[in-house]
C-alpha cells in the first residue's frame, strides 16, 4: 500500500518535471525567435532608413556634378539643374523626392514629376560656395556638401 | 526485471527523454544561429558606420576643393568646434554620427601637402577614418588648385 | 471509469514526437531569419564597397584634373611672361605636362585656338563609364585679373559621342 502511494507521487513529480522542462523549452524558443525577428527587422529597417536618405543625397549630388548650372528653388525644397537642352527639376513633395525633366527654357514647376526615393524632406541651402543637401527619412537624416558648378572659377582669386 | 524495463519505456518517461534530447539539440542550434545573428548585426552596424563616414568624407573633400585648406574645410563640415589647429596634420575624434566628440570611437586623420608654384598653389589632402579595429576604408585623396597672380577670371 | 482515465493519462503522458515537431519548426524559422539577416548585411557591405570605389575614384579623377589645370596655368603664366602667348603657349604646355607624373601626362589635353585664346579640353576617367570633362579657356591677354576661365567641369558619360545618338523610337507616324 505504501509502495503504491510512493509510486503515485513519483509519477506526479515526473510529469511535473516534464511539464516544467517543456515550459523552459517553450520560453527559450519564444525568446530566441523574438530576438531573431528583432535583429532581422532592425537590419532591414536600418538598411531602408540609411540607404533611403544616403541614396537620395548621392543621387542629387551626382546630378549637380553632371549639370551645367544649378539653381535652388524657393524655400530650398528643390533644385533646378540645367544640362544642355534638358531642365531637370528635383523637389520634395508628398513623402518622396521627385524628378521632372523638361525642355530647356520651360517653366520649372515642382509638380508632375516621377518618384525617385521615398523620403520625408529634401532641403538644399547654399553657403560658402557649397550646396548643402539634406534629406530626412523617418528618424534618419543625412546631409552632404557639394561644390557649386563652376565654383572653381568663382571662388578663386 | 521485465517489469522494470516496461516501467522505463512508459510514454511519460519517453516524453521526458525526448525533451532532454530536444533541449540539447535546440540549445546547440540556437548557439549557432545566434552567432550568425550577432555576426549579421555587427556587419550591419559596421556598414552604417562606413556609410556615414563616406558621406562625411564627401563633405570634407568638397569643402576642401572650395577652401584649399583642411582647417577651414573641417570648420565648414563640423562647425567651429572641430578643434583642428593650423598645420599639415590633424586628428579629430568623432562619434557614430560623425560629429566631433572627445571620447568618440572614430578617428579622422588628415594630412595636407601644398605645392606652391609661381602661377598658383596646388593643395592635396589625404584623409582616412579609422577605429580601434582598423581603417573603415582606404584613404581618400582630394586636390584643389588656387591660382595666384591673376589666375581665374569670373564667368 | 475514473481509474481507467487516470491510468490512461499516466500511461500515455503527453504525445511523444510533438515537441520534436515544434522544435524543428522553431529551428527552421530561426535558420531562415538568420540567413536573411546575414544576406541583408552582406548586401549592404557590397553596396558600401561600390560607394567607396566610386567616391575614391571621383576624387582621384578630380585631383588629376586639378593637377592638369595647375600645369596648364603654369604654362599660361610663363607664356604670358614671354610676351608671345599665342606662339609659345602650346610648346610650354607640352613641356609642363611632360614634367608631370604618368597619370597626369596620360590625360593629354587638346588645345584649340579660339577667338579669345586657347580652349583646353580634357577628360579624366572616374569609372569605366563616367569621366570628368573639363574645358578651360586661356586668354591671350589676362582679363578681369584672370589668365583663364573654366567653361566646363562636370561628370559626363565616358562614351560621350555615343550618348548623343538618338534612339530609334516610334515618332507617332502610321505603322507599316
Amino acid at each position: 500500500m505504501k509502495g503504491v502511494r510512493y509510486k503515485g507521487t513519483s509519477r506526479v513529480l515526473g510529469t511535473a518535471a516534464s511539464l516544467l522542462l517543456f515550459l523552459i523549452f517553450a520560453i527559450c524558443m519564444i525568446v530566441i525567435i523574438g530576438a531573431g525577428a528583432g535583429i532581422y527587422s532592425r537590419i532591414t529597417g536600418g538598411y531602408e532608413a540609411t540607404y533611403g536618405s544616403s541614396a537620395a543625397i548621392k543621387y542629387v549630388s551626382n546630378k549637380i556634378r553632371a549639370s551645367d548650372s544649378c539653381k535652388i528653388m524657393d524655400g530650398g525644397k528643390g533644385i533646378v539643374l540645367e544640362n544642355g537642352n534638358i531642365l531637370c527639376v528635383i523637389y520634395s513633395s508628398e513623402n518622396g523626392i521627385y524628378e521632372r525633366n523638361l525642355p530647356a527654357g520651360s517653366e520649372a514647376a515642382a509638380d508632375g514629376g516621377e518618384l525617385i526615393v521615398p523620403a520625408d524632406d529634401l532641403n538644399v541651402t547654399e553657403n560658402n560656395g557649397l550646396y548643402e543637401i539634406s534629406v530626412s527619412c523617418g528618424e534618419n537624416s543625412a546631409s552632404v556638401l557639394v561644390r557649386k558648378g563652376g565654383s572653381h572659377v568663382e571662388n578663386q582669386q | 526485471m521485465k517489469t522494470n524495463s516496461k516501467a522505463r519505456l512508459r510514454p511519460a518517461n519517453l516524453f521526458f527523454i525526448e525533451l532532454i534530447v530536444i533541449l540539447l539539440f535546440f540549445s546547440f542550434s540556437a548557439a549557432v544561429i545566434l552567432g550568425i545573428f550577432a555576426a549579421a548585426d555587427h556587419r550591419q552596424k559596421h556598414s552604417e558606420l562606413v556609410e556615414n563616414a563616406l558621406i562625411c568624407s564627401q563633405s570634407i573633400a568638397e569643402a576642401f576643393a572650395v577652401t584649399g585648406d583642411f582647417t577651414e574645410a573641417a570648420e565648414i563640415v563640423f562647425g567651429g568646434d572641430a578643434g583642428v589647429s593650423d598645420g599639415h596634420i590633424a586628428e579629430i575624434r568623432l562619434d557614430d554620427n560623425m560629429m566631433p566628440c572627445e571620447d568618440g570611437e572614430i578617428i579622422l586623420s588628415m594630412l595636407q601637402n601644398t605645392n606652391e608654384t609661381e602661377a598658383g598653389r596646388l593643395s592635396c589632402l589625404e584623409f582616412e577614418f579609422r577605429t580601434n579595429k582598423g581603417k573603415l576604408f582606404s584613404p581618400v585623396i582630394c586636390e584643389a588648385y588656387f591660382p595666384t597672380k591673376g589666375g581665374a577670371a569670373d564667368e | 471509469m475514473n481509474d481507467n482515465r487516470k491510468s490512461l493519462f499516466q500511461e500515455r503522458g503527453m504525445g511523444v514526437g510533438y515537441v520534436t515537431l515544434i522544435m524543428l519548426f522553431a529551428v527552421i524559422c530561426l535558420t531562415v531569419l538568420a540567413s536573411l539577416s546575414y544576406q541583408a548585411a552582406r548586401a549592404n557591405d557590397k553596396l558600401n564597397e561600390k560607394s567607396i570605389y566610386y567616391t575614391s575614384s571621383y576624387y582621384l579623377a578630380d585631383g588629376i584634373a586639378n593637377e592638369v589645370l595647375c600645369a596648364l596655368d603654369e604654362a599660361a603664366y610663363e607664356a604670358h611672361g614671354t610676351g608671345f602667348f599665342s606662339d609659345s603657349f602650346e610648346a610650354i604646355c607640352e613641356e609642363k605636362l611632360a614634367e608631370q607624373n604618368d597619370r597626369v601626362y596620360a590625360v593629354t589635353p587638346v588645345l584649340k585656338r579660339v577667338q579669345e585664346g586657347f580652349l583646353a579640353s580634357y577628360a579624366c576617367p572616374v569609372t569605366d563609364n563616367t569621366e570628368i570633362s573639363v574645358k578651360i579657356l586661356f586668354f591671350d591677354t589676362p582679363r578681369d585679373g584672370g589668365r583663364y576661365r573654366i567653361e566646363e567641369w562636370k561628370t559626363v558619360a565616358a562614351s560621350g559621342e555615343d550618348s548623343e545618338e538618338t534612339l530609334g523610337v516610334w515618332d507617332g507616324s502610321a505603322l507599316g
